[in-house]
């Protein structure tokens, strides 16, 4: 019964979806008259959407067996948090989540004040489009509410590898970012539909972009987390096809937010910013596309069958295509700006625009390679980290070195400003460099390349302490959009300082080992304490216990686990992590080995010494901080307080 | 004008990458025909990844029918696929000889330390030349040599464990029987 509800509910979604289209369709400046039933269409919609995704939850909270989805992925023994996490813990789940989100994603345009009611219709209407085309696709292809003939008197469990708390709030977080990009792209086509580009419609974009961004930052620093953890190899990004999925709409996004802050103060790079509000949103559906279909191969990827990857490939093909033919045909030419000189923030704000654009496409070709290879016949390749780890220093390494310099720089800039500046900068740069050479002749062991990036990023972090400790001692306040800013890029900087110490010290082991022996890595000595067998609720273990010990003194004990799930016939390693803020300690558990000698079971164990590895998690977490400062800024709010008072009026 | 050419790039670009899509679904992932098979085995002289003053040398293997296998640890499908190669390797039908191909050599062998070795040998390519040679396009790979030294099958992707009972092992019982 519950199952027949979800299904209708999902079709009268799809319904009102479709309605969303054509009322949004029919207003126009002189036919206000629908826009209230477009709101209310809207508002259904909405309803219809979330509550077939929580019946969905339900369905899977009491175990009813006989719908398919509950079948493939949950157990009677799993517990009930992960009972909820299957929700989205496959394919057809997590697109009626897709839906959940974008459907409260529309819902959140009502908020949105500053901008003519003819705009917001409008691009409800594109949100009705959206949830049309991806409602359709899962009632269509997807349908979680699938029953089945014959009842099983148990499921198959959720995939072992999912069932752990980051990976089970992963999911929803990059929805929320990548869905959220629909927002600055409905409004973004609703302007070139209308005809109303304007500065002061893009700049209410502005918090609509970092939300989602936050989001996405959050999210895909989540996965890393979780990849480091739970895969057991130490490892924090694997240039994975679904990985760089996520990477590339964020990419675009950061560049959207940088040449939208040039367009909101100074009416630049407009092209740019319509263009990148296009790209955020079409590069999260084409990530979509490219985990779902089966078209590059990944450990990530969901059950592929080449219908599901067609509908999805023409939903992109119509919403991008649509999107930019509008764009072609629409985008205001000749729209005249100011102009920036050489060294002001906006030149700089453009370097970083190219580097990140770049980027994006360095990481979308690597990312392709493969197919496009394949489309010509000349066959699969894996490309893998050592082209990404190459190609990603030419760009990583000019915009830490930008990024210094740019937060520093004033829009539009004056010569006098800039001889002040450069000594700021010089001081900075200096007292930058000096720490990195007395901290680097102590560690004895920097290649240059390191000695660049960490240079670069702690410049970056002393140019941002800089302003805000001037700011503190002139008793000046720097306003919640440049705190922000600084945040964000000294998260930025963290990020780099943990990407390049953790690369360049990390001590890596692998020994076959029997109980009670003591290997040396590092300054630290790991004894394999103990073994053990246990149970839990839906998995079995095997257990092992290390000590460690640097020095005389005890530093801890870790677990590394090898889990079986028999639900799925399947085993996961659990690596026993000693996290710290300067390294972390990590042990991996591998096979049992054949023995040498009779009676003692050797081991394969890895153990890694990884220092500085928690920045590059902590610095996401600080982008994201400096993205939430920068939206509470009162500059998005005041107006919207003053037209409500002369609305009030 | 050239202003106007340019808004349409986008457009342009977007309608490239969809035909490439489309294209990409209906490939059929794994067969790919190679120019090299029924013919004879191009040398494949390499030092063993795991004994480097010893020299791994194709030819030995005449007599037997083998499987070569192209992997590398930065290759996310060669790590999926590893479990598998353990379990053909488990049953001792055929000979696995795993090309480590332009790899970090430490990676490899903790990767195989702790996942297991299912190899009889490992060649360690690591300027990629013999991978050339055999016409490799990228990891994981698998070639089937039959007792003559001749290359009669190549899997390109992950062997999955279906693969394997329905592909791959059929012709390595057939080819076993051949004179």
């Amino acid at each position: 019964m519950l199952a027949e509800l979800g299904n209708l509910a999902l079709v009268l979604a799809t319904v009102f979806a479709g309605l969303m289209m054509v009322l949004g369709f029919l207003v126009n400046a002189e036919n206000s008259q629908w826009s209230t039933p477009l709101r209310r269409a809207t508002q259904l919609q909405v309803l219809f959407t979330i509550s077939s995704f929580l019946i969905l939850i339900s369905l899977l909270v009491i175990s009813d067996f006989s719908v398919a989805y509950v079948v493939q992925h949950s157990n009677l023994r799993s517990p009930l948090f992960y009972k909820i996490t299957a929700a989205w813990g496959a394919h057809e789940g997590s697109l009626l989540m897709w839906n959940a989100v974008l459907a409260l994603w529309a819902l959140s345009l009502f908020k949105l004040k500053n901008i003519s009611d003819l705009l917001i219709d409008k691009s409800l209407a594109i949100q009705g489009c959206l949830l049309f085309g991806f409602l359709l696709f899962t009632t269509l292809t997807s349908n979680p509410f699938v029953r089945l003939d014959e009842i099983p008197l148990n499921g198959m469990d959720l995939n072992p590898v999912l069932q752990d708390p980051a990976m089970a709030i992963h999911p929803p977080m990059l929805y929320l970012g990548y869905i959220g990009f629909s927002i600055p792209f409905s409004l973004v086509v609703a302007m070139l539909w209308v005809g109303d580009v304007r500065q002061s419609n893009l700049r209410w974009i502005r918090p609509w972009v970092v939300i989602p961004w936050i989001f996405l930052t959050l999210g895909i620093s989540l996965g890393s987390w979780w990849a480091y953890y739970e895969l057991g190899w130490g490892g924090w990004w694997f240039w994975d096809p679904v990985e760089n999925a996520s990477l590339m709409p964020w990419i675009a996004g950061t560049a959207l937010l940088h040449s939208l802050a040039a367009t909101e103060k100074r009416g630049l790079f407009l092209h740019w910013t319509l263009l990148l509000s296009v790209m955020a949103f079409a590069f999260s559906v084409l990530g979509s596309f490219l985990v779902r279909s089966g078209v590059l191969i990944s450990v990530h990827s969901f059950a592929s069958d080449p219908t599901r990857g067609l509908f999805i490939l023409a939903l992109f093909a119509v919403f991008v295509g649509g999107a930019l033919t509008l764009y072609a045909a629409k985008t205001p030419i000749g729209f005249k700006s100011s102009g920036f000189k050489a060294v002001s923030r906006e030149s700089v704000l453009l370097l970083n625009n190219l580097l990140l654009l770049a980027m994006l496409l360095l990481v979308m070709l690597g990312t392709l390679y493969p197919l496009i290879l394949e489309a010509l016949g000349l066959g699969k390749i894996s490309v893998g980290p050592p082209y990404f780890d190459y190609v990603m220093l030419f760009v990583s390494l000019p915009l830490l070195f930008f990024l210094a310099i740019g937060q520093r720089l004033n829009w539009k800039s004056a010569g006098k400003q800039v001889d002040k500046l450069k000594k700021s900068l010089g001081l900075s740069f200096l007292l930058a460099v000096t720490l990195t050479f007395t901290f680097g002749i102590v560690l004895n062991s920097f290649s240059i390349l390191t000695i660049i990036s960490v240079v670069f990023s702690v410049w970056i972090i002393f140019s941002a302490l800089q302003v805000i400790a001037k700011a503190r001692i002139e008793k000046k306040s720097l306003g919640l959009s440049q705190l922000g800013m600084f945040v964000a890029h000294m998260g930025v900087a963290v990020f780099a300082l943990g990407v390049a110490l953790s690369n360049q010290l990390a001590n890596v082991d692998t020994k076959a080992v029997v109980l009670g022996q003591t290997v040396v890595v590092g300054d630290y000595e790991f004894n394999f304490a103990s073994l053990k067998q246990d149970k839990e609720l839906n998995y079995q273990m095997t257990r092992a216990e290390f000590i460690v010990t640097k020095g005389l003194q005890e530093i801890t004990t870790l677990n590394s686990e090898k889990r079986f799930y028999p639900g799925r016939q399947t085993s996961t390693t659990e690596a026993g992590i000693h996290g710290g803020f300067v390294r972390d300690l990590y042990v991996t558990l591998g096979e049992p080995l054949p023995s040498s000698t009779a009676g003692e079971q050797a081991w394969s164990v890895q153990y890694q010494v990884r220092p500085f590895i928690r920045w590059i998690w902590l610095g996401t977490i600080f982008m994201a901080l400096g993205g939430l400062i920068a939206v509470f800024d009162k500059r998005y709010r005041s107006k919207a307080i003053s037209q409500e008072a002369s609305a009030n009026a | 004008m050239p202003k106007k050419f340019i808004v349409w790039l986008p457009l342009l670009v977007l309608i490239g990458l969809a035909a490439l899509f489309y294209k990409g679904l209906y490939l059929d992932t794994n067969k790919i025909p190679s120019p090299f098979i029924d013919k004879a085995a191009p040398s494949l002289v390499l030092p063993d990844l795991l004994n480097a003053q010893q020299q791994v040398n194709l030819e030995d293997w005449k007599g037997q029918v083998v499987l070569l296998n192209i992997w590398a640890t930065w290759c996310s499908g060669c790590l999926l696929e590893h479990p598998v190669l353990n379990a053909i390797a488990k049953e001792n039908l055929v000979p696995i000889i795993g090309l480590n191909y332009k790899d970090n050599s430490q990676k490899a062998k903790a990767w195989l330390k702790e996942s297991g070795n299912p190899f009889a040998a490992i060649p360690n390519d690591l300027s990629g030349q013999v991978a050339i040679n055999w016409g490799v396009y990228g990891a994981p790979e698998t070639f089937i040599i039959d007792k003559q030294g001749v290359i009669r099958y190549k899997f390109i992707a992950p062997i999955s464990m279906d693969d394997w009972a329905t592909k791959l092992r059929p012709l390595v019982v057939q080819l076993q029987g051949d004179p």
